[in-house]
């Protein structure tokens, strides 16, 4: 496999983790540029060309909410989650749980399969 | 006016204009936040170069935008397979009548001065607008089809039970072979003159016919025979694909051996009156000057007869390329091979 598979790959494993991140990292007010260097401070790389699409999504579905504030003489927008949010983020935590265990158990067996 | 502000105006051109100051005051607090960064590590203000590659990284201002905006297609990818499906049929129909056939028309029959660029260009020029009418039509109407598809719910519109059924290549359907059946019987019964209209003499008849055509004077002469033979072999194949459906290779080969004949006699009988036919051709385009009834039924009878002879000739050309491949392909899978 070559490089350039792999990251496709690894990309395509990470994406549909993005928005658990995201949501999960604004239980605590946050604006853009602090989310953004906190998911990678975190290990969660992401662009601003993903990030700001997604907290727009997010909130147009009503899982967030925001306002714009000035702060250090800057207007920022600051996001946080919505009630409906919190529901949904447990929602995604239990099911990444589950997902993350069935997950152990298959490449427990083909560990154990292959040896 | 600096880099950034260029980048930022760059960007809202694409944006839609109810979102876009929303938009470019946030990716400006954002580009001037990771701008502030990095001046504080590296101590000084960023230099023009340092601004462009942090620009740079971003993204072009299009895609940018982009991301921002819903993702919108004019054929998804559920559409997009019988899409392609129709640009490669409408291509191939066009590719042999809209190019080929001209082409091949101007080079046997028209007059001896054209050379082969002359008559490519020709027919290059001629039919390079119907391309892109075809490809124009396709793609609007799917994209109509794809508007209509792509409502809520629309994916579970379909039912199993209606997919087609799974064809049997190498079997003929017993209609099929049924209708080439009356159909030859037919067109031999009119060649060979075996029609009678009840109460109408054969000098009546006469009366009604337009003086005879060089062209159908020699199919009527020294062609007679053979083209007889033809479809007499034609009506044979057709009525044992009647009797015994299941295709074999040797009735696939003779078909193609058939077709081949076919499309090199009626070649021949083209070849053979090619000045008669180029007339033709060039008649009817003076068929408006062509004073008498008589004069422009002469033009259309040899006009539809040269075409008729034409399309029988590419028609069996094809069919017999068609059943060569048919035969290869048998050859390569390693099913059972009946002789």
């Amino acid at each position: 496999m070559t490089n350039d598979q792999f990251d496709t790959l690894r990309l395509e494993l990470r994406r549909g983790c993005v928005p658990l991140a995201v949501l999960a990292e604004l239980g605590k007010e946050r604006y853009g540029y602090t989310l953004r260097k906190s998911l990678i401070e975190k290990g969660m790389a992401i662009d601003e060309g993903t990030l700001y699409p997604l907290l727009r999504r997010l909130e147009a579905q009503g899982l967030l909410v925001s306002e714009w504030r000035e702060e250090e003489k800057r207007p920022r927008r600051f996001y946080q989650l919505s009630a409906e949010g919190r529901r949904i983020l447990d929602r995604l935590i239990a099911e990444w749980k589950a997902l993350s265990a069935s997950l152990a158990g298959i490449i427990k067996e083909s560990n154990d399969g292959s040896r | 006016m600096d880099l950034v502000d260029r980048y930022l105006n760059a960007v809202g051109f694409w944006l839609p204009k109810d979102r876009k100051e929303d938009i470019l005051k946030e990716l400006a607090e954002d580009i001037r936040s990771e701008m502030e960064e990095k001046e504080a590590g590296l101590g000084r203000p960023l230099t023009q170069a340092e601004v462009e590659a942090l620009l740079k990284r971003r993204g072009r201002p299009s895609l940018t935008a982009s991301r921002f905006l819903p993702s919108r297609h004019l054929i998804g990818p559920s559409l997009f397979p019988m899409y392609v499906f129709a640009l490669k049929i409408a291509g191939l129909i066009w590719f042999v009548a809209a190019l080929i056939l001209p082409l091949v028309f101007s080079l046997v029959l028209a007059s001896r001065s054209s050379s082969f660029a002359d008559a490519l260009g020709e027919s290059i020029s001629s039919s390079w607008t119907l391309a892109l009418t075809w490809f124009a039509l396709i793609t609007v109407g799917f994209a109509v089809a794809e508007s209509v598809q792509d409502r809520p719910g629309s994916g579970l519109n379909w039912k199993p039970s209606r997919l087609p059924a799974v064809k049997n290549l190498r079997r003929v359907p017993r209609a099929s072979s049924l209708a080439e059946v009356l159909f030859g019987v037919f067109i031999f019964s009119w060649w060979m003159g075996m029609f009678r209209v009840p109460g109408v003499t054969p000098e009546e008849i006469e009366l009604l016919r337009l003086p005879e055509s060089p062209l159908w004077l020699s199919l009527r002469g020294p062609f007679l025979l053979p083209i007889a033979l033809l479809l007499l072999a034609g009506i044979v194949l057709a009525v044992i694909s009647l009797v015994r459906p299941q295709l074999s290779r040797w009735r696939v080969s003779a078909r193609a051996a058939l077709d081949a004949v076919t499309a090199g006699l009626i070649t021949a009988v083209l070849l053979t009156h090619k000045d008669e036919i180029h007339g033709a051709l060039r008649g009817l385009k003076g068929l408006r000057e062509a004073g008498e009834g008589m004069a422009k039924l002469h033009i259309l009878r040899d006009w539809v007869l040269s075409n008729v002879l034409f399309v029988v000739a590419l028609g069996s050309f094809i069919s017999c390329i068609a059943g060569v491949v048919k035969l290869a392909r048998w050859s390569r899978e390693t099913g059972p091979c009946p002789h």
